[in-house]
């Protein structure tokens, strides 16, 4: 039985909404690092934002000084909750662009492919709730992050695959063993990563999966499949690496990938 | 129908490989570096590059700096089952160790000019961190020097740049 367009797109909102929450939390959690003696001190990346255009300068100077960051990240987790609660899509452009200015005040992302991953989702969402979830825009923003999603897992996979040390599986043992990610000492040490043959076939296992990805669109019973594959994966890469930020970007996008798949099914 | 959507789902893939095989050139422009949450890439762990590690040495008063002994400036923290949700200083040290390798990357455009390079953002971030763990090394009150140093993760011994000497 189809989702309904509304459905999946109230629980796009729903789960961008907890990504938005947990990220803003983490920086309120360490926010004295962008304080005034802090590492990312806005004395000295203001340097940087007069590469900018003007307007977008003035914005930079007006809304990343560290008071207002801090009302900024406040004022993230308050919409945040109150989309998650209560689905009021009117917060999305707001959290779209304090997104962009807590990437700006981090010199580019804070997070790298998380946030890269969450701005693509507020950008598409925030489109449809401007329009007041016409059908159009709608479709139009789901299948855009149902395209991304796709790609991130695709391109992925497709340029591990062009490299040596992937094929033969040193760099899975490489990342897990001697990467400056915090990968727990036990693991860090573990006797399996000198096992050859586990580390090619682990490796192999992953370039699958993400660049077999595409295949979610075949069908909704294919799509929910590579999601759950997607979700593990994600997991598997929070207790490993600790990235956990990427587990609710990328849910935000799934429910954006099962009507992708829903919409190609009923093209044929 | 189906094999005309088949065909154009492989068209598009062909496309996107071929995309993926072409070489890539960095955009050095500032500007699209801020806005880079824009671009995504989608390259996660694709190849072994340098991960460089970052040390620092500190001397008080009285104390010379070639003595004193090089410490690791940043340590990958301790998560728990929480951190699924919650993982701010795992996130700040991944921030940190960015910084630490968008300076390495600078080093190597300048050509590793060291009049050029320590008056960068980057410099000065890293040199404000090194200062942060500094700080909270000495008493209170007292005063200091501090290098700090960048050097290969599987050789620590082998040095890719050492600082100017700073005052804390």
């Amino acid at each position: 039985m189809p989702w309904s367009l509304s459905l999946l797109s109230l629980a796009t909102e729903r789960l961008i909404a907890l990504a938005v929450l947990l990220q803003s939390l983490e920086l309120w959690q360490i926010r004295s690092a962008c304080a005034d003696t802090g590492v990312w001190r806005f004395s000295e990346l203001r340097r940087e934002y007069r590469e900018l255009a003007a307007p977008l300068r003035w914005l930079c100077e007006l809304l990343l000084p560290y008071r207002v960051y801090a009302m900024l990240l406040v004022s993230r987790v308050a919409c945040a909750a109150v989309l998650l609660l209560w689905g009021a899509s009117a917060v999305l452009p707001f959290l779209c662009l304090s997104q962009w200015l807590i990437c700006m005040r981090f010199r580019g992302t804070f997070n790298g492919g998380s946030d890269a991953m969450s701005m693509v989702v507020l950008c598409a969402t925030s489109l449809s709730a401007c329009t007041g979830h016409a059908a159009l825009t709608t479709r139009f923003a789901l299948v855009y992050i149902a395209v991304q999603v796709t790609l991130s897992y695709l391109i992925a996979g497709l340029s591990k695959l062009t490299h040596a040390e992937w094929r033969d599986g040193s760099a899975l043992a490489h990342f897990i063993s001697a990467s400056p990610y915090a990968v727990p000492p036990w693991l860090a040490r573990s006797k399996w990563l000198e096992n050859r043959h586990l580390c090619r076939g682990l490796a192999w296992g992953v370039m699958a999966f993400e660049s077999l990805f595409p295949c979610a669109w075949l069908s909704p019973q294919v799509c929910l499949a590579f999601i759950a594959l997607g979700l593990c994966f994600h997991l598997a890469n929070t207790a490993v690496f600790g990235l956990n930020r990427f587990v609710f970007a990328w849910a935000a996008g799934y429910p954006a990938l099962v009507y992708g798949s829903q919409m190609v099914e009923a093209l044929r | 129908m189906l094999i005309s959507n088949m065909g154009m789902v492989l068209a598009c893939a062909a496309v996107l490989a071929l995309l993926v095989l072409l070489p890539r050139r960095d955009v050095p422009a500032p500007a699209v570096t801020l806005l880079r949450c824009f671009f995504p890439a989608w390259r996660f762990f694709e190849e072994i590059a340098r991960s460089p590690v970052l040390s620092h040495r500190l001397a008080t008063s009285g104390q010379g700096l070639d003595a004193a002994d090089w410490v690791v400036s940043l340590a990958a923290p301790r998560r728990g089952l929480s951190s699924l949700w919650l993982n701010a200083p795992g996130n700040l040290y991944l921030a940190y160790q960015s910084l630490v390798e968008r300076l390495l990357t600078e080093l190597d455009e300048s050509g590793q000019n060291p009049a050029a390079i320590a008056q960068t953002v980057s410099y000065r971030l890293v040199q404000g961190l090194v200062a942060e763990r500094v700080r909270n090394a000495l008493p209170l009150g007292a005063a200091g020097q501090f290098q700090f140093r960048l050097s290969e993760s599987s050789d620590p011994t082998a040095t890719l740049f050492v600082s100017e000497i700073h005052t804390v």
